[in-house]
Parts: C-alpha cells; structure tokens; sequence
C-alpha cells in the first residue's frame, strides 16, 4: 500500500511551472506532501505502533461481486439492455444464494424500475 | 411591502401551484433518496416540461424538486450509509452510527425535522437580507476562495478521527485525482493519457456513488456475510424527546447560518457546508468525542447547513443572476425560458414575484417534512428485505446513474474504480471523508490561487493578505491545524 | 402459455414474475424495429453541453419545435466535455441514416486545432445554423472608462495593467479577448474562470477591471446599471444593446460571435438534410422562436446546410490559422 503510494507520487512530478506556479505546480505539492505522509506512515508502522490491519473476509464473494459486475459494465452499449441488466441480476442474486424464485422477482421487479425511471422517465438511451 | 406580500403569496394560494409543489417534492424526494439520481438532475431533466405551464406553477415543482430532493438525500445516508446526494455525505457520518444503535427513526426524524428548520432558516434570510448576504458573497475574489477551500482543507485532519496520517494521505489521494484533465487555467492537459474523455477530469458524482454505494456494498457483504439472517435493526421512536432538542439548538442553527453562507458563495453548496459545519458543530460542542459515532448535534449540524445552502444559493441567484450551486444554475435557464430574468431588476420590480418564490420554498421545506416524517416508518421498515436485493439495487442504480448523468461509459468506470479503492481504503482503516474534501476542494483551492496570484502580480505575501476574509480565513486555517497539537501537548 | 401456467396451480406471484419477464423479454426485442418514410421512429439530439445552459436551451427547444413539423419526438442527449468535442465525434461515428442529430456551437470549428479530437465542419453533416450571439466588452459602472476607446487608451498607457476575465481558457470569449488585444495593439492581463457567470461575478466583486462575456449573459446587471457595455464585438449593432457601437463601426475588425446550428453525421442522404432544414426553418420561423432569441440575448440568423457549411468552414480555416497565433500573443 504504500509502496503504491511513493510510486504515484514520484510520478506525480511532471508539468511546467513559469514565473507565476504553472500546470505541473499543485500536483507537485501533492506529490511531496504524499511523500512525506507516507514516510510518516511507514515510521509509525515500522516502530510498530499500529500495525496494519488489513484483513479480507469473504474474499471469494467479494471477487465474485466484482468480477461480475465488470463483466456487466464490459457489456456496456452491447444492445439488449433490458434482457443484459435482467441476466445480470439474476446471477447477482443467485450468487449471493437467494432462491430462483426470489432471483427472478427481484431481477425483474429491478429491471422495470430502471427502465421506467431512467428509459421512459429520464429518458436516456441505454442499449 | 405588505401588497407585494399579499400579491406573492395568492399567487402562490392557487390549488394547481400547490399540486404542482407537491408533485415536485415527492419527485424530488424520489430522485434525492436514490443514490444513481441528484437534485440537479431532477431540476434539469423536468425543466422542459414546465415550459408549457405557467411561471408559478413550474417554479412550484422545481422548486419543490430541489427542496424535497436534499432533505431526501440524507435517508439512505441514514439507513444504509449511502448518501443520496453529495450534500448529505455529512449526514451519514452520525446519521448510519444512530442507525446501527438502534436509533434510525430518531435519525430520519431529525434530519426530517432539522432539514425544515434549516431551509426555512435560510429562505428566513433570504427575504429578510438578500441583498447583504448577496454583496458579501460577492466580495469572495480569487484570494478569499482560496482561503475558504484552504481552511476547508484543514479540516481534513478534523474529519479523520483518531486516524490523522492516513486521513491525510486519503485527502492527498483526493486531491491528486483532483489535478486530472485539463489544467484549469492554462488548459494544458493532465493526466489524460491522451483520452479526450479525461480533459474534463474525472467527475465527482460517480466517484462518489462508488466509493459510497459500491464500496458500502462490498463492506458490507465482507462484514456480514453468513451473518445476514441477524434480527433487523430496530426503528425506535422518531421524534426527538425535549433534553435532545435543547441539545441540538445550537449545532442546528450553526450549521444554517454556515450553510446559507456557503450556499450563497458561487460554486460553493451543500456538500462543502456540511462538512465545514459538521467540523464547527464539534468544536463547539462540549461532546466532541460522540461526532461521527451517532452525535445527536453532529446530525443535526449536517441535516440544517446542506439544507441552508438552498436558500444561499438562491439568495445569490435571485439578487445577482449568478448561481449559487449547480442546482440554481439549471433553474436561472428555467426562469429565463418562463421571461423572468433574475438579478438586481427583480427586486425592483417583481417584488411580488420574489415574494412568490420565498412562500413556495417555504411551503415546499414544510410539505418534505411532512413527507420525511410520514416516510420515516415505512422507509425503515422496507429495509428489512434481503440484504442481497438491497446490494443489487444499489449497484444498479450506481451504475446506471453514474451513465445518466453525462451520458459516459468513462463515468461508470469511474465510479467501479473508485468502488473497489473505497473498499481497500476502508478496510484499511482509511478514512474516506478527508478523501471527499480532496476532491471537492482540490480545483477550487488550485484555480483560485492561481488566480488570486495572477490579481496580485505573483506576491503571495500580499495576496494572502489582501483582505479581511482572506486573513481571517487564513488565521482560522492555521488554529484549525495548530489547536488540536496543542491541546494533546496539553493532555499528554 | 400464461395462462396454462396458470391452470397448473403454480403459484400466482411466481407467474406474474415470469409474466413481467416475459414482457420485458418481448419489449426488449420489440425495440429493434422501425423502417419506412423518413423519420419513422424518434430522433436523438446530442447536446455537446450540460443541462440548463444555453447550447441545452436551444437544443430542446428547436427541439421540441421540430417534433412537430416532422411527427416523431426528438430527445435530447446531453454529452458535456472537452468543449465539445466527445459529443460532436460520438454523433459523427453514428450511423448516417439521420436518426442521430447533434447541436453544432463554434466549438466544431474549434476542437480540432485545439486537439481534442479529429472532429471539423468538413466531416459533418450540417444541417442549419439558427443563432449568433456576439460577445461584448463589460466594465463596472463606476469604472473610469466610459467608451471602448477610453478603456483601449488605459490598456495602451499600461500594458498588463487591466486584468481582464473570461469563460476559460480556450473559450471562444477568450479568443476574442485575444482578437483584440490583436486588433487593438494592447496587452491585458487574463483571470480564466470556469464560466461566464462566474466571471461576472468577479467582475460585480471588483476583483477585475473588464470581461468578455455574451450579450445575453451580461444584461441583466447592465440593466439594473451595475455594469456597463463599452463595446459589441460584432460588425452589425446588437438587439440587445442598440445605443452601443460595434468594433467594426469603431475601427476596430474583429469580433468572432457564438453560434449555434445543427449538423448530422456525414453521408447522410441529401434529401434526409433537406427534409431536416425544412423542419428547422419552420421551426425558426416561429413566435416562440423569435422570444426565446430576444430573452437569451442571442440574433435569430438563419442559413441553410449549403450556406452554413460555406460558413461553419471558413470559421474553422480562420480558427486554425488564428489560435495557433493567438496563444503565443499571451505568452
């Protein structure tokens, strides 16, 4: 995490900079103040004061969540917008192990409201 | 005077102008407690649809949209920790906490409450002093924005709790996603990658939505998961007992008169008043320990300063022309297709007209308690459902709103992004409250420096002097961030 | 199929799911159709802006103008960012069978020299162009210039001196700043702001001495004689502002106004363009029209695809030979 960190803010140096503080001037800033606070960080965690607490539970279920709704946003502008958000639901809610019956309700009571709200009441194209 | 009072307000004592107002705060309450959908979005998409009614009776709705919708923003910030709009990301900080214990409908009751006391507060100042108000707002230059989003900043430390370095470095991260697009005064691009999408930067609302309704999302299945078939929590009693309301005077009425002062600054609203109130509610308050962990004053101070914006901003609005918040800005564009043209000349010679418009807010902020009040039970019992199709809705909504609002797949990316870093940050005890003020402040504090040096020919000594608002700002920045050191010096 | 799901006892709420399924299925599908005489199904307009501003306000109200002469609804799309520029190349990738408009501001003479995307009038299908609105020189009232020379001999007399604010770097209020810095001889010093409004309001404020705005953005406060018009960069005088001379009347040959029209992707048929500037033309020709031009502050002009593409390419040949020049002015 905090290797991250460092590396960002290195990048962070780019830009030019004229008499008067240019492009590249705040995110300069950003990137030495990054720095810092993350040395200050890494003091506190090396002496040991607090140490990181970084635990994942359910990390299977999580992934899974996220892995499907990547593959629903890669499918973006695809076509077949109703029936997509429809499928999609319905694997959401089987994965997190509601019923069929309950997958199915839910999905298509979902999939109505969006479309009512945002096809027919805002109006926006989704396809 | 008193004409003028009568004539605004039997234009406005019509039944169809009442209808209107009430259609319009239920939409609104609607389109502010869903979290894919804002007020500004609200105003905008039914703008057109009043072309075809009369003045009274567009104003009536939209109106009713923009003051139901901010009070609703703060239910599901309440209920499931998701704010529905960017203002009420304060609310869920002590609005969630009350609700874990047990005590959501005290919670919904407050912000129904408070939310009311705060826009009538502010449409109070609105017709009493609009155009005082309106001159100070006006004497905000380059010099002193960068002072107000400077002290904002320093509140960052304020807003992370006991977790001050990673609090910081989670505000840096906001400002740094901040600096991306077009450089905002020289349009030299950054961080672009060369995407023409990225020019603009990376928009705040869907950054928002994933880092609160996604990244919410996915803490909770981590948290809870196998654990879902818990008792719901409990209601409680909705309205507040005595004792309670004696408490939250005073953080309630800060946060109005901040709220409305903030609202009335152009391009400064609910969201940055909130925060700024949330943080002077604590100092001032004699628990600060409770704030952020289910404060009565903390809500309180939340609810009223994101309600009292409105009326700053439409202070600002009406007085000058010049909106106060994005939401004001789409409803200058709706006035002037009704051939009313806010500035100066109104006050003169539509006085009646103003008159109008301060009745219909009033009646709109009292008619969305009434809704919040009536809501609260249902609202709360209707969480009660699986906790799976809550999530799939959320997610749903998330993604389809983050599209709508520019009508930009790189939105719904961003916001995916942001839901995943969210729920690393928080699972690493970051907080993401500091992170928000990175982002919302980052571009105003930068342009406006940068500005504020261009006036002031490069001397930073004298430009950070230049007024009394800018010294003031700046003096308040510096207790804010030396105040706390001291008083641990002190302790320890 | 329903309704002996029905017969067999299965349970009622779960058929009424699936009936709901199927339905969604079967719109879903009935969603894809739509042939016949042009327009047989509804039109998208894309708005290159975000909702409430001026390019929004055209848009949906030509729109909805429009919706009538033609007999299909036409909805509005708003794609805001890179000036312009995401909106303009998403309509142009569209498929060329006029179902997908876009409103076409001056930006689309813009964006390609600026590089934001490769984007110009040569590969759109312009349809019409239906208002100008030019820019004008406002200054505090009680500001010690009281004409545009005035202010011309102040800027000449210190240069860098005055401190003029604009929309934003880029901005089409920025490049006249810059025309006329150009035609005048004189240097100022820019405060970019993120909008119009917002440099008015540092302008009321007294934190800058002059800025470019529209003419319709500026009214309201010159009315209510908070600030003042020294000058309408334009050749022709301004509905607006009748008492007060254009540069070109002042000796001075610059003023690059907004507009705004509508354009189509290329290839479109000929006779689907005709038929579109047919409707707009009508749609121009209205009350409501002539009103909404007057409020806003902008000029009702109209010219038809042949004539707007003659114009809409000529600006970006002056654009593409003037910014290049122009931005190394302010350096």
């Amino acid at each position: 995490m905090l290797g991250v960190y460092l590396t960002v803010s290195a990048a962070a140096l780019p830009a030019d900079s004229g008499g008067l503080p240019g492009a590249g001037f705040f995110p300069r800033i950003i990137g030495v103040v990054t720095v810092l606070l993350s040395s200050a960080l890494l003091l506190k965690a090396l002496r040991g004061s607090s140490a990181s607490t970084f635990v994942l539970s359910h990390g299977r279920v999580i992934g899974g969540v996220v892995g499907l709704t990547f593959v629903y946003l890669l499918l973006w502008g695809t076509g077949f917008f109703t029936l997509r958000t429809f499928a999609f639901l319905v694997l959401f809610l089987r994965f997190l192990v509601q019923s069929w019956r309950a997958s199915l309700t839910v999905a298509a009571v979902l999939t109505a409201a969006i479309a009512a709200a945002f096809q027919y009441g805002l109006r926006v194209s989704l396809e | 005077m008193t004409a003028d009072l009568l004539a605004g307000l039997t234009a406005v004592l019509q039944w169809e102008v009442l209808t209107f107002l009430a259609v319009g705060v239920v939409l609104g309450a609607i389109f502010g407690s869903l979290p894919g959908l804002t007020a500004t979005m609200g105003v905008a998409v039914l703008t057109p649809l009043t072309f075809w009614v009369s003045a009274e009776q567009g104003l009536a709705m939209l109106l009713g949209i923009y003051c139901g919708a901010i009070p609703a923003g703060g239910i599901p910030a309440i209920l499931i920790n998701v704010p529905g709009t960017p203002a009420s990301i304060a609310t869920s900080w002590d609005g969630y906490a009350l609700s874990k214990k047990g005590q959501a409908g005290l919670a919904l009751g407050i912000n129904a409450l408070l939310s009311a006391v705060g826009q009538l507060t502010s449409i109070f100042f609105l017709a009493v002093a609009a155009f005082p108000i309106a001159s100070f707002a006006l004497r905000f230059g380059p010099a002193e924005y960068f002072g107000l989003a400077l002290f904002g900043i320093s509140l960052m430390a304020g807003v992370s709790g006991d977790r001050v370095i990673k609090g910081m470095l989670a505000g840096m991260l906001g400002l740094g996603i901040a600096t991306v697009g077009l450089d905002p005064m020289t349009a030299y691009p950054r961080y672009t990658f060369g995407q023409s999408e990225f020019l603009d930067g990376i928009s705040f609302v869907p950054v928002m939505i994933g880092l609160f309704g996604l990244a919410e999302v996915l803490i909770q299945i981590s948290d809870r998961w196998g654990k879902l078939d818990q008792a719901p929590s409990k209601l409680g009693r909705i309205w507040p007992a005595w004792m309670e309301w004696k408490r939250m005077l005073p953080s309630t009425f800060t946060g109005a008169g901040i709220g409305t002062f903030v609202g009335a600054v152009p391009a400064a609203g609910g969201d940055i008043g909130s925060v700024i109130a949330w943080e002077q509610a604590r100092r001032l308050s004699r628990n600060k320990e409770a704030f952020g962990k289910g404060s009565l004053e903390g809500l309180a101070a939340s609810c009223s300063s994101c309600n009292g914006a409105i009326g700053g901003a439409m202070t600002t609005m009406l007085t000058l022309g010049i909106p106060g918040d994005a939401v004001s800005a789409v409803l200058i564009g709706a006035l002037l297709i009704h051939g009313i043209q806010p500035g100066p000349l109104l006050f003169r010679d539509h006085r009646d007209f103003v008159f109008s418009i301060v009745f219909l807010m009033a009646f709109a902020s009292m008619v969305m308690m009434v809704v919040g009040l009536l809501g609260a039970k249902p609202l709360a019992r209707a969480l009660r459902i699986p906790s799976p199709w809550l999530w799939a809705g959320i997610v749903m909504f998330g993604a389809i709103g983050s599209y709508a609002l520019n009508n930009a797949v790189v939105d719904v990316w961003a916001m995916f992004v942001a839901g995943i870093v969210g729920f690393l940050l928080r699972k690493a005890d970051v907080p993401l409250g500091p992170l928000v003020l990175g982002l919302i402040l980052g571009p105003m504090m930068e342009s406006n420096l940068r500005r504020a040096l261009i006036l002031g020919r490069g001397d930073w000594l004298g430009t950070l002097t230049s007024s009394s608002i800018v010294v003031f700002f700046m003096v308040a920045t510096i207790l804010s961030l030396l105040l706390p050191l001291l008083k641990k010096r002190r302790a320890g | 199929m329903l309704s002996r799901m029905l017969g067999q006892g299965m349970n009622r709420r779960f058929a009424v799911v699936q009936a709901l399924a199927a339905a969604i299925l079967l719109f879903a599908v009935s969603c894809r159709h739509g042939d016949g005489p042009y327009p047989s199904k509804e039109l998208k307009l894309i708005v290159q802006a975000s909702p409430g501003g001026i390019s929004d306000t055209v848009s949906r109200f030509m729109g909805s103008l429009i919706e009538k002469d033609l007999g299909v609804p036409v909805v509005c799309e708003n794609k805001p960012g890179a000036s312009g520029a995401l909106a303009f190349s998403y309509v142009a990738r569209r498929a060329p069978d006029g179902y997908t408009l876009g409103h076409a501001s001056i930006e689309i003479a813009v964006v390609r020299t600026l590089g934001y995307a490769d984007v110009g009038p040569d590969n759109m299908g312009l349809i019409c162009l239906v208002s100008k609105t030019p820019a004008v020189l406002v200054v505090r009232e009680e500001a010690p210039w009281n004409s545009f020379e005035d202010f011309i001999a102040a800027a000449r007399k210190q240069r860098g001196g005055l401190i003029l604010a604009h929309a934003g770097t880029g901005s089409i209020w920025h490049f006249n700043a810059l025309l006329m810095e150009q035609a005048a001889d004189i240097r100022v010093t820019y405060v970019p702001y993120g909008g119009t409004s917002r440099s008015l309001a540092s302008l009321l404020g007294g934190h800058v001495d002059a800025v470019i705005a529209g003419t319709g953005e500026a009214i309201a406060n010159v009315k209510a004689g908070r600030l003042k018009v020294l000058a309408v960069l334009d050749e022709s005088r301004s509905q607006l502002y009748p008492e007060t001379p254009t540069s070109h009347e002042l000796g001075y040959n610059f003023g690059a106004p907004a507009w705004s029209g509508f354009f189509a992707p290329a290839g479109v048929p000929d006779a689907i363009l005709e038929r579109l500037e047919k409707a707009f033309r009508k749609g121009f020709a209205s009350s409501k029209w002539a009103r909404l031009c007057r409020e806003r502050g902008m000029e009702a002009v109209f010219m038809g695809r042949k004539e707007f593409r003659e114009f809409a390419l000529q600006e970006a040949a002056f654009f593409g030979r003037e910014i290049p020049q122009l931005l190394t002015l302010e350096r």
